[in-house]
């Protein structure tokens, strides 16, 4: 693995500018929602577009330049949201994202200089804590308390509820992970935790560059979710969800499980009959595709450069092509309108099209700004359906949001599906 | 060399220092693009081999005003760029600093009665038809994709689109342009606060501002502009879904008054003939010929190479698609009304038969019958330009402009021979394609034709073979068209091996001394000469030729 092997699709950008917008004029609605790219939409240089990383990937490798801090900075100020990849993929088999990632797992491995001291800090909380946010580890059993849940280090169930750093230690997003088991004893789910042994899926390593302690880290977690034996592996954290279920594959073991989110199980445990959502809940919502859960969830194979030719010369890359539609979409989307009285008012941007809302690739520790004009841009659009609330099911979104909402004195609220579901539920 | 320190300081004043840069990082993504690999400034690699002093991000005609007025103080040349796709939007010699208009993005008005919308630099085909679409309008997007720019196509860079035929050239469709000279000075196209037109009294100054080709960049900058715009049969919105076997998004449902045909002919008379008769009807809303099989599914889009080579060359379905369709062309009939729609249906059916047409079966039946119908449309209205991307290089040779007669009699060579023998060498793409492109304006008051082919950019082996072919493909014609020098159209296009303005030299005697009388506008609107005039006129290498 490593950033040569992808100069060949560096070599085949046209620098068209495809990557910076919402592909092709029919799935664009508007002149005011059109952009892709929240990277190039702040920064507006060409650099900081997916097509200017591959440039200055190339560049790099020819050694026109090297790293620098300007290199860094707008190699990290790009939130991973993987919506370049699609737009280019309309037309190509280019490699966008892996590019994106590769180039930071060089940077990362090319010397500390290059390491932003927030991620720094993010990477040896993992490695210290298990977590991303330096909390003991038996913090991690708080938001159960009181719960009937079963402990995975002792008995066996069939689901394990994988409740993610963020939900299981962040007193605002706690209740989320509550509502969740809540739910999942009212329809009589086999399920149980890891308590203070679950471990942080690794994807700020990941999103950040450091390739060791990913893979150390994702492999641990595939052996001991293989030990449990459990037919499932249930998250509500989309960003869990999105690494273990589209990257884990790549790091080797054979994943004896199945990966779902919280909410696709919900949707199922409504369709059987197991939870019957029957209370109003008055509210005009609008629901936001969380990047992870949605386009990022659909399993890549990174080619690795790895092609062969037909026709001459029509490069033929032996993996699938990805392009976001296997994401997450109608589930969530199937629980609201489970909901009476909920009204689901549609974003222009949705789907494998979604604007990201500024959180993830490691942006929101290192460059909040991106992070917030992003979000902005968001809000702006949710606010143009006429909903009254955001709806996620992702916390890195969820913050963000409230961040946001915040900043910009908001009328919306956010919420995520879950909390709305519960409410609905006898 | 940098920028002095100071001139640096006083670029930031105008555009605030976070939109300028001379970072070597930043500075490096402005000297890669399309075609860099064939272009004489870059040719083998990616990069041009010198960077911009600067890249500054104005946001409105004031900021490029100050900027082009520093620069003529200060002596510094200046290239501006829309959304940049391709080597002419690139300075072509060191010591230029780049304007990127990517901060100047408004669509200011949409006139639905008077059909025209103004927009400012940055604003794309796709973001104005998803606008006036809603209204009952539409647009004339080019092929170089719904991203690219239109007040770009509009002033600056050819204008050939798809919807010619009803839409016209995008050179006719410029109306009222604000325009910052050379100089610094504002100058508007059309009366003041109208925009409906690009003429007042007096000369007109469009022929000036762009001719044919447009300045591409030599001529100062445009900072906002009115298109014309044309009447939408169809929906306020075109929705699509994933699917489909080539594109990844297929039409959710046809528009009611739609529908493709494509008839092929033995002979170029008798295409020809039908180009002719369409257009005396008035009945196609788009219409071209396309070079053969696999040139139209670039238009479609792939959801990958594999699925593409597995579903349409391992079956034989392009083999026999390219045995039997000579001269194939694309009709699209959009109407208002039922009755229309029969009508022009019927009618179309007379001229194919009465023409010698054929519709053959196979692109009515089994699996071309959907593409044709859900997929092709997406591509049309959609516009993808990485359609035609899927080896990773495309390229055009030399185009030409004219009536039917004429351009086929300047560019009618047998093709398919020339490029047969480079697609069989392994070095370019083999797609079965003969890879003739053939585009009709104003209902075919005029058409354009350019061979277009596919190469991999990443490889120098196919590169160098496509430099080839494209100079066998000028020599034959040199060759059959006694006295006829192709190249006409496009600047970037046809002697790759020479630079831009020698190749604007060496179609000057062939086409009225065009280029001396560029040349003579040019020291006349940009005595400093600032405005980086590497794709415009014939100064660089007619320094000391007196032009009087
Ligand atoms: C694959 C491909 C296919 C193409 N097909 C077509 C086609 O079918 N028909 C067609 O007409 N063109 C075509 N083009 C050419 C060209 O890209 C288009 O004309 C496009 O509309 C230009 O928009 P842009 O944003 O890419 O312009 P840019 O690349 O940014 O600019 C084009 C030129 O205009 C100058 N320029 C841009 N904006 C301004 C401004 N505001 N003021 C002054 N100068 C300016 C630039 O310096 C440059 O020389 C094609 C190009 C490519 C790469
Ligand atoms: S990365 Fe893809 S979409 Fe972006 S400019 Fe390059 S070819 Fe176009
Ligand atoms: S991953 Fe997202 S933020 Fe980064 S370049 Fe691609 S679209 Fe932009």
């Amino acid at each position: 693995m490593a950033l040569v092997d992808y100069k060949k699709d560096m070599m085949r950008c046209v620098r068209c500018s495809t990557c910076k917008f919402i592909p092709i004029s029919s799935l664009l609605k508007s002149w005011r929602f059109a952009q892709g790219c929240p990277a190039i939409a702040k920064h507006n240089f060409h650099a900081f577009s997916a097509s200017g990383k591959l440039i200055m990937a190339l560049s790099l490798l020819e050694g026109r330049i090297g790293y620098s801090p300007k290199v860094i900075e707008i190699l990290y100020n790009c939130t991973l949201c993987g919506m370049c990849d699609l737009s280019c993929k309309v037309g190509t088999d280019q490699e966008l994202w892996e590019v994106l990632h590769e180039f930071r797992i060089d940077a990362w491995q090319k010397g500390e200089k290059n390491r932003l001291a927030p991620h720094v800090s993010i990477v040896e909380s993992i490695k210290s804590y298990d977590n991303v946010w330096m909390q003991p580890r038996r913090k991690r059993t708080d938001w159960a308390k009181g719960l009937k849940i079963k402990d995975l280090n002792q008995e066996k169930a069939e689901v394990l509820y994988f409740v993610g750093c963020t939900y299981s230690l962040d007193p605002e997003m706690r209740r989320v992970a509550k509502n969740t088991a809540v739910l999942f004893n009212k329809a009589g789910v086999d399920f149980g935790t890891l308590g203070a042994n679950e471990k942080c899926c690794a994807s700020p390593a990941f999103m950040v560059g450091d390739e060791e302690l990913f893979v150390k880290t994702a492999t641990e977690n595939i052996n001991t979710f293989n030990q449990l034996g459990v037919k499932k592996v249930v998250t509500s954290c989309a960003g869990c969800f999105g690494l273990i279920k589209s990257k884990y594959p790549r790091v080797g073991p054979e994943m004896k499980f199945e990966v779902q989110h919280s909410i696709e199980f919900l949707n199922e445990l409504i369709k059987a009959g197991k939870l019957k959502p029957s209370k109003e809940v008055s509210m005009a919502i609008t629901y936001h595709d969380p990047c992870h859960l949605g386009r990022m969830s659909d399993t890549r194979i990174p080619s690795h450069g790895k092609e062969y030719y037909v026709l001459g010369t029509m490069p033929i890359k032996d993996i699938p092509k990805v392009m976001g539609m296997n994401g997450i979409y109608d589930p969530p989307r199937e629980v609201l309108r489970s909901i009476p009285g909920l009204k689901l008012l549609e974003m222009e941007r949705r789907r494998e099209y979604s604007w990201c809302c500024g959180s993830g690739g490691g942006v929101k520790s290192a460059y909040p700004e991106l992070a917030m004009d992003t979000v902005k841009e968001r809000l702006e659009e949710a606010r143009a359906t006429g909903a009254e609330t955001i709806v996620s099911c992702c916390p890195w979104c969820e913050k963000n949001f409230e961040d946001g909402i915040r900043a910009s004195d908001s009328e919306l609220k956010v919420v995520d599906a879950v909390d709305l579901l519960i409410q609905s539920v006898e | 060399m940098a920028l002095a320190p100071h001139i640096y300081k006083m670029f930031a004043n105008i555009v605030g220092s976070v939109n300028i840069s001379d970072d070597p990082a930043i500075l490096e993504t402005y000297t890669f693009t399309w075609l860099n690999e064939f272009n004489n400034l870059c040719a083998p690699g990616k990069f041009l081999p010198h960077h911009p002093e600067a890249v500054l991000l104005p946001g409105s005609t004031e900021e490029v005003q100050a900027i082009v007025r520093a620069c003529n103080r200060y002596g510094i040349k200046f290239k501006a760029l829309s959304t940049g796709y391709g080597s002419h939007s690139l300075p072509g010699q060191p010591g230029v600093v780049v304007l990127d208009l990517r901060r100047m993005d408004r669509i200011l008005e949409i006139d639905e009665k008077n059909k025209f919308a103004v927009v400012e630099p940055y604003v794309t085909w796709a973001q104005l038809e998803a606008e006036v679409i809603k209204r009952g309008l539409f647009t004339t997007p080019v092929q170089a994709g719904s991203q690219a720019s239109v007040l770009a196509n509009l002033t600056s860079g050819w204008g050939m689109n798809t919807f010619g035929n009803h839409g016209g050239h995008n050179g006719r469709n410029a109306l009222g342009i604000e325009w910052v000279l050379p100089t610094g000075d504002l100058l508007k196209l059309g009366p003041p606060g109208e925009w409906f037109t690009g003429d007042g009294p007096g000369p007109s100054l469009r022929g000036v501002m762009r001719g044919h080709c447009g300045a591409q960049g030599g001529m100062g900058v445009f900072t906002k502009g009115a298109i014309k715009l044309h009447h939408w049969p169809g929906p306020p919105k075109l929705e699509t879904e994933p699917g489909g076997m080539m594109t990844a998004y297929l039409l959710k449902e046809i528009p009611e008054f739609l529908e493709i045909v494509a008839p092929c002919f033995d002979t170029y008379e008798q295409m020809i003939d039908f180009f002719y008769q369409v257009g005396d009807a008035e009945l196609a809303y788009a219409m071209m010929r396309v070079g053969g099989a696999e040139h139209m599914f670039s238009l479609m889009g792939a959801i990958s190479n594999k699925e593409m080579y597995e579903q349409f060359y391992s079956t034989g379905l392009v083999q026999a698609m390219a045995e039997e369709m000579k001269h194939p062309c694309t009709v699209m009939i959009f109407a208002n009304s039922r009755r229309e729609f029969e009508y022009r249906k019927k009618v179309m059916s007379e001229i194919v038969k009465e023409t010698g047409g054929k519709i053959l079966e196979v692109m009515t039946e089994g699996p071309m019958k959907d593409i044709m119908m859900k997929q092709m449309p997406v591509a049309l209205f959609g516009n993808c330009t990485l359609f035609i991307h899927h080896a990773g290089g495309f390229v055009i040779s030399s185009g030409y402009m004219g009536t039917n007669e004429s351009v086929v009699r300047h560019m009618g060579i047998p093709q398919e021979e020339i490029k047969g023998k480079w697609a069989k060498s392994g070095k370019i793409l083999d797609d079965g394609a003969d890879s003739t492109y053939y585009n009709s304006f104003e209902n075919n008051a005029y058409v354009y034709m350019e061979m277009e082919f596919h190469y991999d950019a990443s490889n120098p082996e196919s590169v160098n073979a496509s430099r080839q072919c494209l100079s066998d493909e000028r020599n034959q014609r040199r060759l059959e068209k006694s006295g006829f020098e192709p190249n006409d159209i496009g600047l970037t296009c046809g002697d790759y091996e020479k630079s831009p303005q020698q190749r604007i030299m060496d179609m000057g005697p062939h086409y009225g001394n065009f280029h001396l009388w560029q040349e003579r506008i040019k020291r006349a609107f940009d005595p400093n000469d600032v405005s980086d005039r590497s794709w415009y006129g014939a100064g660089l290498l007619t320094k000391d030729v007196k032009i009087k």
